[in-house]
């Protein structure tokens, strides 16, 4: 080989040789300087990861606080990876047998990275998924909330699938239980699994915050035993019941039947609502109280003052008909109340005029309590400037005015603490609210308990008579109005008792709609379940 | 002779470090993954005393410790006839 011939042969391999050095110069160029940021962050990913980490959502437990009303349990979720699932086919048929609608949607999301076959899995679920060893389907461990007392559960509410609070406190307080979620940037290599390099905190989260109540959970069950032993006995629709500390506004119990268990799976959200707190209904001769009230702060009457009621069950006033459940004749204005008679609280509601709605309005009708509960009932007082001639009459004695079973407990506690406004509380962690100077004269108050007392002593309230306690109670039953008309097949029974000795005094108030009874009164349907809650209530309380 | 030693000591010497710092981290990272493993272990332990708890909770439930108590036991509800306040000595 020719001398020439090398030369040129070592001069292609050399130009060779600088091209490949020039092209990998030149990929380094790309990869190092033009695209440096690009592969910097895609290396940057795959070596570090954020994890995000909610806190476990707090509990809720009762005044106590060690009686939990809600906590948290795990539960098991089964998922798939459609667009890496192996055997398409096997999967599928599988799904159409056990989980019809999780097959349904994985036809619909065949390439997705990420579908629930089912979430929150029962046992036996759990059992066919696990048996079926497949590998593309896999399984997550959640958390999801448990009640362990049922008879609350309408005052506690329930969360969706994804923790968040739909109801009741749980919707209320959601912010205070959900918390903030930690954020921690994680360092790791492909083989590090579970394990980190290292760790930085980003956003240190806030935990959640334990709810606690004022409700007394014994108290509660014992209440909601009576409530559906009453809708047993009665063959009633439903029942509700409040106890409330005057003193304080703590909501001890509030129990409505029937309810619902959140942990039941075919729960019926119907009987998820709160009746007591969410319910307005026109209360009837119960209300006869603030009539009465209202008359003895305006000095329109005296409680001995002699009322003629015309010893009739049927009448007009002022050409208004108006009817009363038995005659009486001439009676003492506190025996009108005792006895409950329609006919001689019109006749000194007149007296009052429009002020009867201004003294209603004082004692919490027709505005919220504000109360920690969603949809609380607002209630509603006719005005004076829509009345007609029957408005002065009806609101006398309970209709043309609507409220909730929680705002005549509000009212009731008005009298036990002799004038002051007491606002409800059911959350411990809200300040009592106690008006400072009382809203009525104590003259007032006085008649007005001296007149509960007579009505539980001989009238309406016999019933409620509990041994060694003073207990000041009234009853009220009123028709329902169904499409714009009142039915009188469909009564709702209130009765509300003031229950004291020395110190320790108690607002219980309870309703029972539409009993299935003949000749129902409240006397004779709510007044016997309100004696035996006071009497569970004071057994419970050790107060004999 | 004593250049040589003296290189050699140097190279060494800091291969010894370089040793050192290497088995410094492995042994930081090794702790690193027990303290995680641990971390772990308690995570799952507490998850376990939850679970537990729970199913207390709901064994207290007072409807079931009621029919027990009336069922198992023939224990009856008390009514305020039958409760009389003891007077203090």
């Amino acid at each position: 080989m020719s001398s020439r011939t090398i030369a040129t042969r070592s001069a292609v391999i050399f130009f060779i040789g600088i091209g490949c050095y020039a092209i990998l110069w030149c990929n380094l160029f790309v990869i190092q300087l033009l695209n440096s940021s690009f592969f910097a962050s895609l290396g940057t990913n795959q070596y570090r990861i954020t994890m995000t980490k909610l806190p476990e959502r707090g509990p809720i437990v009762d005044r106590t606080g060690s009686a939990f009303l809600a906590t948290n349990r795990s539960c098991i979720s089964a998922f798939l990876i459609p667009k890496n699932i192996g055997n398409k086919s096997i999967v599928q048929n599988f799904l159409k047998e056990q989980f019809p609608t999780a097959a349904s949607r994985l036809k619909k999301n065949q390439k997705a990275s990420f579908l629930y076959i089912k979430r929150r899995l029962t046992d036996t679920e759990l059992e066919t998924i696990t048996s079926f060893h497949n590998p593309d389907i896999h399984l997550l461990e959640e958390t999801n909330r448990f009640y362990p007392l049922p008879s609350a559960a309408p005052l506690i509410g329930f969360t969706n699938i994804d923790n968040v609070g739909c109801a009741g406190i749980e919707q209320i307080c959601n912010e205070e239980l959900t918390g903030t979620p930690l954020k921690m940037l994680l360092e790791k290599d492909a083989r590090s699994g579970y394990f980190y390099f290292h760790k930085e905190l980003q956003d240190s989260g806030t935990q959640s915050i334990p709810i606690q109540l004022t409700i007394d959970s014994t108290l509660q069950f014992l209440v909601d035993e009576e409530l559906a032993d009453a809708c047993k006995r009665f063959h009633a629709v439903e029942a509700s019941a409040i106890i409330l500390d005057p003193d304080t506004g703590d909501i001890l119990s509030l129990s409505s039947y029937p309810y619902t268990n959140p942990d039941d799976p075919q729960f019926d959200f119907y009987h998820t609502k709160q009746r007591a707190a969410t319910e307005q209904y026109e209360l009837g001769s119960v209300l006869k109280v603030f009539a009465a009230l209202a008359a003895l702060e305006q000095n329109a009457v005296k409680p001995d003052e002699l009322i003629n009621c015309q010893n009739t069950k049927k009448c007009t006033i002022d050409g208004r008909p108006i009817t009363t459940w038995t005659p009486h004749g001439i009676i003492p204005f506190s025996d009108v109340i005792a006895f409950s008679n329609n006919i001689g609280i019109a006749q000194v509601a007149k007296r009052l005029g429009p002020d009867i709605v201004t003294h209603y309005e004082k004692l919490g009708f027709g505005k919220k309590t504000g109360i920690a509960l969603p949809a609380e009932a607002r209630g509603f007082v006719n005005p004076p400037d829509k009345w007609s001639a029957q408005s002065i009459i009806s609101l006398s004695y309970g209709y043309e005015i609507s409220a909730s079973l929680l705002q005549l407990a509000q009212a009731f506690a008005l009298i036990a603490h002799d004038g002051h406004f007491v606002t409800p509380r059911l959350l411990l962690s809200d300040p009592i609210t106690v008006s400072k100077k009382p809203l009525y004269r104590t003259e007032s108050i006085e008649s007005i308990k001296d007149i509960l007392q007579k009505t539980t002593e001989r009238g309406t309230g016999r019933r409620a008579q509990l041994k060694g306690f003073t207990v000041m109670s009234k009853t009220g039953s009123a028709n329902t109005l169904v499409n714009g008309v009142y039915d009188h097949d469909k009564n709702i029974y209130t009765a509300a008792a003031i229950i004291q000795k020395g110190s320790y005094k108690r607002v219980v108030v309870t309703f029972v709609k539409q009993a299935d009874v003949p000749n129902a009164f409240a006397s004779t349907i709510a007044m016997p379940v309100l004696r035996r809650i006071a009497e569970k209530m004071v057994i419970h309380e050790r107060m004999l | 002779m004593k250049k040589t030693f003296f290189i050699a000591l140097f190279i060494s010497t800091h291969i010894s470090f370089l040793f050192l710092h290497i088995h410094k981290q492995m042994q930081f990272i090794k702790q690193s993954f027990a303290k995680q493993a641990n971390e772990q272990l308690l995570a799952k332990i507490k998850h376990e005393k939850q679970a537990k708890q729970n199913e207390l909770y709901a064994l207290q439930n007072k409807k079931d410790v009621k029919t027990y108590a009336e069922n198992q036991l023939a224990l009856k509800p008390v009514s305020m006839t039958q409760l009389r306040r003891l007077p203090h000595e």
